[in-house]
């Protein structure tokens, strides 16, 4: 065949190739990290998320879209759907006791978006990790580790009240 | 007219492609310098709290400015129906849009968040003149491609009028939103100014004609064809009127604010006690920008030749340049009054002239944009019929 | 004289001392409630619950009294420091400074004055007018905030600011605090501790730090709210009065 030909084929199949490959990625993305029981890991805390987990999986991105709108331009601090609160149970220390940050795999978030291969743009600006692993006494280390809740940490709470 | 052959550049020797590199090679530089602005933030960069915009601020304001000027060529010929300018009309479109490009390129990459350029175009706040800006920069590319199309395609060209005056009065509202994005602000002494919109608009048409005339004159050296003195000296007068009139506008400006106690400090740096400012508005805008290149215009000597009228051009251009230098950076430098009649100190630059010294890579991401403008304009040159074969005084000015 | 004496001069000078008893008594309790007015008022303020939207029912605001303003003292900054993780990194060209601590002098009489200042939270916003995706925007309740979802960074609300209150974010930033969201590219500025006051903590970070009573925070709409009176009485300017923003931040002592 002449050279237009081949290059012609030549990048059909490198289209076709990557095709195939993305799908394959696609079908075999499994989500967050699970331990042999199929449990997520790190553990989350709480019995379950404020919302089914095919339906957060598929709508989280909106609800926390709306929810930030509301509290930013609204003021409205509810539980719910806030961003503060999922980082509250979803980012817990692994195995080793040490909560992962975003850039690692084993974050709750980065787990699943790094499978997705979809940007994430929050912590860019927004925190990463729980609520008590910041310490607003002024003269201290503010990211010592301070697990017990006092009345220097930021308001939210832990304790699900529902909405 | 009727004789007018309009023809594409050949485009295919060595000096042509070489050419095309150097574009190139800036290009690269530029996108290198947005990169790492990108990714390190710009702290970098010389910008700082304080003066907030600058160089790269400055050639994107210049390039956007010209833009608006460089379409008056194409806008005397259709709108005002001077026959002498229509041969010379196409080029003006094509130079205008590229212009617009690259001073865009410049501005939208040095955002801090350059990824949500989506965001920009979707959210409006319709009471910002920045968001106005936002509609008439992309409007105008709309706009003047229509216009442009009346004019190379014989099917549309009995709309070249209407389109052209649909353009000419876009742009000036274009550029009445640019200096109305000065002019709208309270906050500082150098801006806060209605004469800022109208002088940026006589900004635009000494700017925009003098690249207009380089690159004319360069287009026909540089591709052997002929230009006739006709057509230079037209040009090259009406550039004149243009720096007498800017140069009468920043008067304007100047004396009106001397006269107000409120804005001697203000004055007095820029006129006198602001060094590098003070330097580029002296030398910069009103010895090379001004003065000289009206010497070179009316002068009988150096008029007649072309080196001194590129000269002249190039003069503009760099006088353009220190001008905006001196609004931008020389308006963010001088402090804000807080409490009238007191001094402040404190640890955020109050009271206190903030330095400036612009980075490298604000140069290179400037310097960026004005390659994307030349390597659009020269490549449409190539694949559209822009130029006429021949602007020899017998073709352009034939009753002479 | 026995207590109990019934002549009518006694009566009388019963209730002469009765009715001064009762002024003194009353005397001192008024000003032991002012003085203890703050606290029970911080305590008795309705916190906001957490699912009520603001509205413009409350205006929040500063009041600033320069006299009590210390020469030197940055208490006030290092409080809004902490409170929001902001920290030194590449000088103070480029480091955020919601709040910072200006000296001003006269230049005829040599008066010196002191006070912080921070974003004024104007009714009018410049910042807001200007910014091109609606980033920049001021709450129902009077607090003027950035957006830093929708904010480009183009900074065009840091030229428009008549008090240069705003700040870019010049570099990559790591480890913020959950109460304050910030990143590259994007503008911030004071948020009048926005976080406590949705929260009912009734105080700004600098208000509470302030050991000089300098800084007082409170609703500008609640006619019998400290700032209120303390207003009343006193009066308080704006600065940059000229340019009818009608900041949420006055001063006094000016």
């Amino acid at each position: 065949m002449n050279g237009r030909q081949l290059s012609k084929l030549l990048l059909t199949s490198a289209l076709l190739l990557w095709s195939i490959g993305s799908f394959a990625a696609g079908i075999s993305y499994s989500g967050p990290n699970r331990d042999a029981g199929g449990n997520i890991v790190p553990t989350p805390k709480g019995e379950k998320c404020v919302a089914p987990i095919a339906d957060m999986r598929a709508n989280h991105m909106d609800y926390l879209k709306h929810k930030r709108n509301e509290t930013m331009r609204q003021g409205i601090r509810t539980e719910k759907n806030s961003l503060v609160e999922c980082i509250n149970c979803h980012v817990t220390p692994g195995e080793d006791g040490k909560v992962a940050r975003i850039n690692d795999e084993k974050h709750f978030c980065a787990s699943c978006h790094r499978s997705a291969s979809v940007t994430l743009d929050c912590f860019e600006c927004h925190a990463d990790r729980p609520v008590e692993y910041f310490s607003r006494l002024p003269g201290k280390d503010v990211f010592a580790l301070n697990p017990a809740l006092s009345s220097n940490t930021p308001h939210v709470v832990l304790n699900r009240k529902g909405e | 007219m009727k004789n007018i052959r309009y023809t594409s550049i050949e485009g295919n020797s060595v000096k042509f492609l070489a050419l095309l590199g150097v574009y190139g090679f800036f290009i690269l530089l530029g996108f290198y310098a947005f990169i790492t602005m990108e990714h390190e933030g710009h702290w970098i960069t010389g910008m700082t709290n304080q003066v907030i915009w600058g160089l790269p601020h400055v050639f994107a304001i210049f390039l956007i400015v010209a833009a608006s000027g460089a379409l008056n060529v194409a806008s005397i010929a259709s709108v005002f129906n001077k026959s002498f300018y229509k041969p010379l009309a196409k080029l003006s479109a094509v130079l205008s849009l590229a212009l617009l490009a690259g001073g865009l390129a410049v501005l939208l990459l040095d955002l801090g968040r350059p990824d949500r350029l989506i965001v920009a175009i979707t959210y409006y706040n319709f009471k910002s003149i920045f968001a106005w800006n936002i509609i008439l920069y992309t409007g105008f590319f709309g706009i003047v491609g229509i216009y442009l199309w009346t004019m190379l395609d014989w099917q549309v060209e009995k709309y070249k009028r209407i389109a052209g005056t649909a353009a000419f009065i876009w742009r000036l509202i274009l550029t009445t939103g640019t200096g109305s994005i000065f002019g709208f602000l309270v906050s500082r002494q150098a801006y806060d100014a209605a004469i800022m919109a109208p002088m940026f608009i006589i900004m635009s048409f000494s700017f925009g004609l003098a690249i207009y005339l380089l690159v004319l004159m360069a287009g026909y050296k540089w591709t052997g064809r002929e230009l006739g003195d006709a057509v230079i000296n037209k040009l090259k007068n009406l550039m004149g009127v243009f720096i007498a009139a800017t140069l009468y506008f920043s008067m304007a400006y100047h004396l009106t604010n001397l006269y107000a106690t409120e804005h001697h400090g203000i004055e007095a740096f820029v006129l006198m006690e602001g060094g590098v400012i003070t330097n580029m508005f002296w030398y910069g805008q009103i010895i090379l920008g001004a003065i000289i290149p009206l010497l070179i215009v009316y002068c009988p000597r150096p008029s007649k030749s072309r080196t001194m009228i590129s000269i002249a051009s190039i003069l503009v251009i760099l006088g353009g340049l220190a001008s905006l230098y001196v609004i931008l950076i020389g308006g963010q430098s001088y402090p804000m009054t807080l409490v009238p009649g007191y001094e402040a100190t404190s640890t955020f630059a109050d009271g206190v002239i903030s330095e400036y010294s612009p980075s490298i890579w604000e140069f290179m991401l400037g310097m960026g944009g004005v390659a994307i403008s030349l390597v659009i304009v020269t490549f449409a040159m190539k694949i559209f019929r822009l130029l006429p074969d021949s602007l020899s005084d017998s073709i352009a000015a034939p009753q002479k | 004289m026995s207590p109990k004496n019934t002549k009518p001069e006694m009566n009388e000078t019963n209730k002469i001392d009765q009715y001064r008893r009762k002024l003194l008594g009353g005397s001192a309790a008024a000003v032991a409630g002012l003085t203890l007015a703050p606290g029970l008022i911080l305590n008795t303020v309705q916190a906001k619950s957490a699912d009520q939207a603001v509205s413009n029912k409350n205006r929040w605001g500063l009041l600033i009294d320069t006299k009590r303003c210390a020469d030197g003292c940055t208490d006030c900054v290092t409080a809004c420091n902490t409170e929001h993780g902001l920290r030194e990194i590449h000088g103070p060209a480029t480091d955020a400074q919601w709040i910072r601590n200006v000296t001003l002098k006269n230049k005829s009489t040599g008066h010196t004055v002191n006070m912080p200042v921070m974003c004024q939270h104007c009714e009018n916003p410049p910042c807001v007018d200007v910014c091109p995706t609606g980033a920049s925007f001021k709450r129902d309740d009077g607090i003027v905030l950035v957006d830093k979802h929708i904010c480009i960074g183009c900074r065009y609300c840091m030229m428009a600011c008549p008090y240069k209150a705003r700040n870019f974010i010049h570099e990559v930033l790591t480890d913020q605090l959950p109460v304050a969201p910030r990143g590259k590219g994007t503008v911030e500025s004071c948020t009048l501790c926005v976080h406590k006051v949705d929260n009912g903590d009734g105080t700004t970070a600098c208000a509470d730090a302030c050991k000089h009573g300098a800084i007082t925070f409170g609703d500008l709409n609640d006619k019998n709210s400290l700032i209120s009176k303390k207003l009343e009485i006193s009066g308080g300017r704006e600065l940059r009065a000229e340019l009818g923003l009608n900041t949420g931040v006055r001063y006094q002592g000016l």
